[in-house]
């Protein structure tokens, strides 16, 4: 009776957490990273600089980001040894907070707010991700942008696993590019790694117009 | 005829550059047929062309026509070209089976030319009836014809075989084609190519800050400019065909762990 007791007080204080994430979940982190990324970083008057450092630290709390290096990397991920993997992880993130600095900044003090982006569906895959389908509404374009949020659960947490552009991945996008590269190199990641850091700082300091 | 001519040099290109070879190791060789560009040597040099064009011609007449127009007016100029060629996107319909979709932009096309000021303004899409453009190339498609190798256009950029032959196809299936080939009067065949031409612009304009983007962040903008089209393409293709958004078919819902077992 006892141990019964015991496996029902368990089932009701571990497992049920476990269980615990729905689609309704994937959607509030959805509408909150896009609510914090567009009064942190792209409304307010600051320098692009000062726009990256707050961007890095809301982008590596919601990514996973060891798991997108490698997935970028393709089957080149086995060949590298953990040093190559961790100085590329670190050029591929820096890249991703660049270019997308750069972009919000584009959108600053303008059209861009947190009503343009309106969440419409979404659904647990059977993959196991949440896929959030999201609406951007920008004014003087024809139709609304598609952008789909892969949301991945992890021990109870949700984080961002990719994002999808009217049906385009950004993690596929990086993959098919990187792997190109590095078929033609013969597999160098090392390589790699340097061109995206060249790449990096052109892309932190940017020629003003 | 413009775009045929194209074709012809297309295809004397395709003779002079010849293939890349297939590589022998398997997991290599599945990365090949996946990005699907046996012809990558000759397209990467009619690429490299392109940004010469985009550089020196397209970009100076596309910055010019954005210098003198407003971002309104230029969404204007949009919906009005694009009013023009939604006959051919109800033809498609058509062939498409989907009446369904015919209907409605048969009803946007008489709604905009009437009521929109001869297709300046959009008011069927705030009637909630939202514009679609369809092309024999994604008609093919839902015919479930292969997309063949990839291909990039001298000017006109990324496509496949199967999509050049139909914007070919368009071109005569284009209604307003037969107007002006009909029509004795010069200005009415004038016009016809006028709209074209200014549609090219009005395009290109509309594409650069997405090339810009682009360019800035890419290593191999040639490889990512590849993927971009190959992806949306297949979207597009999902749209036309009614695929839910559900189904296990979604370019997008790959493994994350994938990787580990490419090369079984």
């Amino acid at each position: 009776m006892k141990k019964r007791i015991f496996t029902f007080l368990y089932f009701i204080f571990f497992a049920f957490p476990a269980v615990a994430m729905e689609a309704v979940d994937a959607e509030k982190f959805a509408r909150s990273l896009a609510d914090d990324i567009i009064t942190n970083v792209v409304q307010p008057k600051l320098t692009l600089q000062k726009k990256q450092e707050i961007f890095r630290k809301i982008f590596m709390k919601v990514i996973n980001v060891k798991t997108n290096a490698r997935f970028t990397l393709g089957r080149y991920a086995k060949t590298a040894d953990p040093d190559q993997l961790k100085a590329y992880t670190d050029a591929l993130a820096d890249n991703i907070i660049y270019t997308w600095t750069d972009r919000f900044n584009g959108y600053a003090g303008g059209s861009l707010t947190k009503d343009a982006i309106i969440i419409k569906s979404s659904r647990r895959s059977e993959n196991g991700d949440f896929y959030v389908t999201s609406e951007i509404n920008l004014p003087d374009t024809e139709n609304d942008i598609e952008m789909i949020w892969r949301i991945s659960e992890k021990k109870g947490t949700l984080k961002l696993a990719d994002l999808i552009v009217e049906g385009v991945s950004m993690l596929m996008s990086y993959r098919n590019e990187y792997t190109a590269i590095l078929q033609q190199n013969g597999g160098n990641i090392a390589a790699l790694t340097e061109m995206l850091k060249k790449k990096n700082e052109a892309l932190k300091n940017p020629a003003k117009k | 005829m413009k775009k045929i001519r194209i074709l012809l040099i297309l295809s004397c290109l395709f003779l002079t550059f010849g293939c890349a070879s297939v590589p022998t190791d398997p997991s290599e060789a599945a990365a090949y047929r996946e990005t699907n560009d046996p012809l990558e040597p000759m397209n990467r040099k009619i690429f490299a062309f392109n940004m010469a064009a985009d550089k020196y011609a397209l970009r100076p007449i596309a910055k010019g026509y954005r210098a003198v127009t407003t971002d309104g007016f230029r969404l204007k100029v949009r919906t009005f070209l694009g009013n023009l060629k939604t006959p051919l996107t109800v033809i498609n319909d058509v062939l498409q089976f989907n009446l369904k979709n015919a209907g409605i932009d048969l009803s946007r096309f008489v709604i905009n030319s009437t009521l929109g000021f001869f297709g300046v303004y959009d008011v069927a899409g705030r009637m909630g009836l939202p514009s679609n453009s369809q092309g024999f190339g994604t008609t093919m498609a839902v015919w479930n014809i292969p997309s063949g190798p990839y291909l990039v256009l001298p000017f006109l950029g990324p496509s496949n075989v199967r999509d050049t032959a139909g914007i070919a196809a368009d071109v005569f299936l284009d209604p307003f084609y037969y107007v002006a080939r009909n029509n004795n009067n010069q200005d009415v065949k004038w016009s016809f190519w006028t709209a074209d031409g200014v549609s090219a612009i009005a395009t290109y304009e509309n594409s650069i800050d997405l090339l810009d983007e682009g360019k800035k962040s890419a290593l191999d903008f040639y490889a990512f400019m590849r993927s971009m089209y190959q992806q949306h393409r297949k979207k597009t293709i999902e749209r036309a065909k009614g695929v839910q958004s559900s189904d296990k078919e979604n370019s997008y819902e790959f493994s994350l762990d994938e990787e580990d077992d490419a090369d079984e």
